[in-house]
């Protein structure tokens, strides 16, 4: 039998990007193929030649001959990526072997078409983080897409690997997409996740800085298709892209060597296209689609606190709500170091149960509150007692929400825990006796009888003032669980100081007149 | 007056890289000749099967030109690649070429490629489409024939 296939010959190479002539059915994202193994990516069907992106190192000359593929870029999913890392082409990268497929497992395209609206459902279920301050003030809906932002160092990733790290026992497969980072970095990630016992449900598709630029264009894609693998068996699946702003500069990079015409920051015209179809393969879908979702936090580092630029700006149209992470914030040792106020949740609030909606309302007031009165305050010698109380409440959320890594708490606990500034018990307690009894309530929240019982049945009750009453009616028992704690004598709200009696005013002595 | 001139240049060039390179050599020799100090010593090992009148129509305005229009019609000219698994020489090019033209027309080009792994026949491309009549397709359509028969002659 006559083999018989299509054949391009290379008429131009510039480093990852070849230009082929020939294979007159090809199409785009069909792959090829030359005899050294080297294979490519066909991104651009021109009127004389065929842009074709490498995906693999090697020295391509003038006049080679690639052959099609027959097949659009896909990559292996299973059940045997769990615990894997491998790179946007399905090869493992973590020392590991070979993967262990087995026959029904498939293969699945890395470019699929965006599942329309008829396959989604309504976003009811909350994707519980175990954080305190995402879970109550910021929530996370399963399906939906929150951007991560940040300057530098703000603890982004941290908080990344936290929400993995505490999925453990929600059930949810996260899909970590490592974009363009060094290896070390990844290097790191993996240990930290190894040592957490978070990679049994944790897959890592990562791209280094050091791949050639298709392959880091790629890995987002990657992610998906395994995300949408699992989503389709039914399962909720978390996806991380870390970070979206190297994704750009890739494609940028791509697009200004291939000769598109640059736009706004030299970004090529359809970079927010580039995005926008991405992120729009997360979301909840119904039982037809295979049920399960996919949320999804992509991330992107801010230069100079800058929010407004193109890229975040793009992001921010295409995503339901972000976290926006300070580095004065961190700095000051707020973990995580989320800007409240600049942060939102479009679709997280419709996931809450009431009473956690409620509180959260009630929070933010407070928080709102204190805002404003925090200028006056520091101007003013004796401030009211309901401006002490709300800035005294400000200060004891602050502590209650910061959380150190790698710990979970439950939804219940952290509702009855934020609900305790607003109790009698806490009226007159200061930042460092909730900093430092902190840990004593989480742990009487969950194991003491009497207030075991009022975190379980939390959210059956009808209003967060229930709550509160409730947590009242035990305030005796949080005194003494807490009664070790003394605020020092230096730092305990001083009373504030009597008044000087008022003498009756003397007129300035007149100069003695001339005699 | 382009097709005259591209008849007499591909007159006994059978493959594409030979005429662009063909081409070439003339241009850096008419370009020397027009814009240099008079006729060069090249002249002399011009090719002569090109007639005293081909360089007539050359001249200092229309050089540029007249060069980047041949090039253009030639790389125009699909090449039917040949991969073979030996290097052919002058004399069976020049028979192959003009078989081919006899039979494809008298423009015809073709490319050839080396490819020792294919034992022994020829590969084929045209338009994009491979077709491979070597023995190396033959050995591994007929592979598990042959590993069978091998096997069984080790056996006796």
């Amino acid at each position: 039998m006559m083999d018989t296939q299509e054949v391009g010959f290379v008429k131009s190479a510039r480093d990852f990007l070849v230009y082929l002539d020939g294979m007159p059915t090809i199409r785009i994202n069909d792959t090829v193929q030359n005899d050294q193994g080297v294979r490519g990516l066909v991104s651009a069907l021109l009127s004389d030649r065929i842009e074709v992106l490498l995906l693999d190192e090697g020295q391509v000359t003038p006049g080679q001959m690639f052959h099609r593929l027959g097949h659009s870029l896909n990559i292996p999913v299973g059940q045997f990526l769990l615990g894997r890392t491998v790179n946007p082409l399905g090869v493992p990268i973590d020392g590991k072997g070979p993967l262990a497929k087995a026959k029904a497992d498939q293969n699945s395209q890395l470019d699929k078409p965006v599942p329309s609206i008829g396959s989604r459902k309504f976003i009811n279920k909350q994707l519980t983080t175990g954080i305190t301050l995402v879970d109550t003030l910021i929530p996370l809906g399963c399906g939906q897409r929150e951007l991560v932002l940040g300057d530098a160092r703000s603890g982004k990733t941290d908080f990344l690997i936290n929400v993995i790290v505490n999925q453990k026992a929600n059930g949810v497969i996260c899909v970590y997409a490592s974009i363009g980072k060094p290896v070390a970095e990844l290097r790191g990630l993996l240990d930290t996740l190894r040592s957490n016992g978070a990679l049994p449900y944790t897959i890592v598709v990562a791209a280094s800085s050091t791949d050639i630029a298709p392959l880091i264009f790629l890995t987002p894609q990657a992610a998906f298709s395994i995300a949408e693998y699992f989503q389709g068996k039914g399962r909720d699946v978390l996806v991380i892209l870390d970070d979206m702003g190297i994704h750009a500069k890739i494609y940028r990079e791509i697009s200004l060597l291939g000769g598109k015409a640059p736009g706004r920051e030299s970004y090529p015209g359809d970079i927010f296209y580039q995005h926008s179809h991405l992120l729009e393969r997360a979301g909840n879908f119904n039982e037809a689609a295979g049920g399960g979702s996919i949320t999804a936090l992509p991330v992107i580092e801010l230069g100079l606190s800058d929010f407004t630029t193109f890229i975040p700006t793009n992001l921010m149209s295409m995503t339901d709500g972000h976290f926006l992470f300070r580095s004065a914030l961190y700095n000051q040792g707020r973990r995580p170091a989320i800007d409240i106020p600049l942060s939102v949740s479009r679709v997280g609030q419709q996931t809450q149960n009431r009473i956690q909606n409620l509180l959260a309302n009630r929070i933010k007031q407070v928080l709102a509150g204190a805002a404003q009165l925090e200028t006056v305050s520091r101007f003013s010698f004796e401030l009211p007692f309901e401006t002490q109380q709300i800035l005294r409440q400000r200060e004891a959320l602050e502590e209650l929400t910061k959380q150190p890594p790698n710990t979970f708490l439950s939804p219940e606990i952290q509702t009855a825990l934020l609900a305790l500034p607003f109790t009698k018990f806490a009226q007159d307690k200061d930042r460092e006796f909730v900093k430092n009894a902190k840990d004593i309530l989480v742990d009487a929240l969950s194991s003491d009888p009497q207030l075991s019982k009022i975190t379980k049945e939390v959210f059956k009750l009808k209003s967060e003032q229930e709550l509160i009453d409730q947590l009242d009616a035990a305030s005796d028992k949080l005194t003494i669980l807490t009664g070790k704690i003394s605020q020092p004598a230096s730092q305990q709200p001083s009373p504030q100081p009597p008044l000087p009696p008022q003498s009756p005013q003397t007129p300035l002595s007149k100069p003695e007149e001339e005699k | 007056m382009i097709q005259p001139l591209l008849d007499k240049i591909l007159a006994q060039t059978y493959t594409q890289t030979d005429a662009l390179n063909r081409l070439h050599a003339l241009k850096n020799l008419l370009v020397a000749e027009l814009f240099g100090r008079g006729k060069s010593s090249d002249r002399q090992t011009a090719p002569v099967s090109l007639g005293k009148d081909f360089y007539k129509h050359f001249n200092r305005n229309n050089v540029y030109n007249l060069f980047d229009t041949l090039e253009e019609k030639i790389r125009e000219i699909k090449p039917l690649v040949i991969f073979l698994p030996f290097e052919l020489p002058e004399e069976g090019m020049a028979a192959l070429g003009q078989r081919m033209r006899r039979l494809f027309g008298k423009n015809f080009l073709a490319e050839i490629k080396l490819d020792p792994n294919l034992l022994a026949g020829a590969a084929l491309v045209w338009d994009g489409v491979y077709k491979d009549y070597s023995l190396r397709e033959k050995i591994e359509d007929n592979r598990e024939r042959i590993i069978k028969t091998l096997r069984e002659g080790m056996k006796r």
